[in-house]
């Protein structure tokens, strides 16, 4: 991921996370964005077009992690019924695509915290993940504005 | 130390086929490789419910997006993934290498790029995808029983690939016991029993081919079960003398069937005769690039399976009536005992394994 040797590499990893957990939580995060920052800077080999989504105006990925199924439901029907559908971009971590696929919607699946150990040992490791994620999807889809959760808030 | 990772990306694909094959290799791969698989499909949640640690990016199919640009939003992803997970190889399961894949083949040479390409193209098509087999640093074929009935592009490039079994997901080891797996489905232990594969949306038009062979079937003493993809959102309602299926893999329910129906697709064909389950083939003449018919020509011409076309010969309920005979199935299955091990996964994952660990 830095381009150094993988066990180099492995210790700035368990040293940064260390970092992370023993820093004040506001500090811990604004180190994890500058990271990802970074990473996602380093990572990019070419300069990436958004994607064309159709329609005008603003992309807005709407968080709807952790809701239930009944509650994805009625969020995706809310959003099929909304102007420009397609422009707000439902973000899952259920690989459960066939309501939304057959609603018309745009979707980005994350892999959820529990899908793997190796690859998400603890809390930063996912957080770091979904961080540099989001921002690969902010880049490839053109989202200017900031996370929409308010219906992962409206589910308590 | 730590273990290697190996990427498994599938394409989209009509069924399920591509990612049935890099979850086989992926099986043969996880007791000592880290595997990721990288799909388009929309049934992601099968290799999730299988245990793999799976990615997603919605295809170019139903993305709302035009092809270019997708391609650029495929690479994006799939280099991100790249440097997330660092796997030492990157294997591609699907007859056309995207353009988006190409451009990560040629910026990241540090990593072992391998093709996964299933033969029996339709003739004189592909000749792009093909100019693409330059780029990888393998090509693995995953068998073919009716490998000398090839007239695709692939079949004069034999040269350059690895050739290995017929990959499969399910097999012999996997299959549940003919009782167990009957009483699971619901369907009486002591009558034959059929599978019907070929579309249960269909099944209410008589007319259609899966309400032709239901109708054929009714005429013996025969339960019939009807398989309904696992991508189907809203079931449709069957009649009441058949019983629904919907499994994944349902390779790993075979014993509970007698006789089963369906189109001559890589998978269903490879599982079906590996299996030993007594089959009509009904290819599917309407795919871009998979030859079903030669499939299906095969499969009659060795004794293997029945196969049934709409071009004139045989009427449908004629082909049902032989398959219905328990005589002419014990010599299908005789004959599909002769055929090769399915064991194309195995083979593919010991040459990756040495790979990832260089």
């Amino acid at each position: 991921m830095t381009g150094l040797p993988a066990g180099a590499d492995r210790r700035l990893k368990q040293g940064y996370r260390a970092l992370r957990r023993t820093l004040p939580p506001a500090l811990s995060r604004r180190l994890q964005r500058a990271v990802v920052e970074v990473k996602t800077r380093r990572a990019r080999r070419r300069p990436i077009r958004p994607l064309g989504l159709e329609g005008h105006g603003p992309i807005t990925l709407v968080d709807v992690r952790g809701v239930t199924d009944e509650r994805l439901e009625e969020i995706a029907d809310e959003i099929a019924a909304s102007p420009q559908p397609v422009r707000r971009v439902l973000l899952l971590d259920r690989p459960d695509f066939l309501g939304l696929r057959s609603r018309g919607l745009t979707f980005e699946y994350l892999p959820p915290r529990d899908s793997s150990p190796r690859w998400f040992p603890d809390d930063a490791a996912y957080d770091e993940f979904v961080e540099r994620r989001i921002a690969d999807i902010r880049v490839t889809l053109g989202v200017t504005g900031p996370l929409d959760r308010s219906f992962v808030a409206q589910s308590g | 130390m730590e273990r290697p990772c190996v990427l498994l990306c599938t394409a989209n694909g009509v069924g399920l086929g591509h990612l049935s094959r890099m979850m086989a290799v992926g099986r043969a791969l996880e007791h000592d490789v880290d595997v990721v698989i990288f799909t388009l499909s929309q049934a992601a949640q099968i290799p999730v419910d299988q245990g793999f640690h799976t990615e997603f990016l919605r295809s170019s199919e139903y993305g709302n997006v035009d092809g270019t640009e997708w391609n650029d939003f495929y690479a994006a992803r799939l280099s991100g993934l790249i440097d997330f997970y660092r796997p030492t190889t990157v294997v591609f399961d699907g007859p056309h290498p995207y353009s988006g894949l190409c451009k990560t083949i040629v910026e990241r040479p540090d990593i072992h790029w391998v093709w996964s390409r299933r033969g029996m193209w339709k003739r004189d098509i592909g000749h792009t995808a093909i100019s693409r087999a330059r780029l990888f640093s393998l090509i693995i074929e995953p068998g073919e029983y009716a490998e000398s009935y090839d007239e695709g592009l692939t079949a004069s490039r034999r040269h350059e690939v690895l050739p290995v079994g017929p990959v499969t997901f399910g097999s012999r080891e996997t299959v549940i016991d003919g009782a167990a797996a009957r009483a699971e489905l619901g369907l009486d232990p002591d009558r034959p029993a059929a599978l019907v594969q070929l579309g249960a949306g269909q099944i209410n038009d008589v007319a259609s081919l899966s309400g032709q062979v239901v109708d054929a079937l009714r005429r013996h003493d025969i339960q019939i079960a009807v398989a309904e993809s696992v991508l189907v959102r809203d079931p449709v309602t069957l009649p009441s003398d058949v019983i629904r299926v919907r499994r994944y893999p349902l390779a790993w329910y075979t014993d509970a069937f007698d006789l089963s129906f369906m189109a001559s697709g890589y998978n269903s064909f490879h599982e079906a005769l590996a299996l030993e389950l007594p089959t009509l083939f009904i290819p599917n003449t309407h795919t871009k690039m998979d030859d079903q018919s030669a499939r299906a020509r095969f499969a009659v011409e060795h004794g293997v399976a029945l196969a049934w076309s709409d071009t004139g010969g045989e009427p449908l309920d004629a082909a049902v009536e032989r398959l219905a005979d328990a005589s002419e199935r014990a010599r299908l299955r005789a004959a599909m005992r002769t055929l090769p091990v399915a064991d194309g996964a195995e083979g593919a994952a010991a040459t990756l394994r040495l790979w990832a660990h260089v």
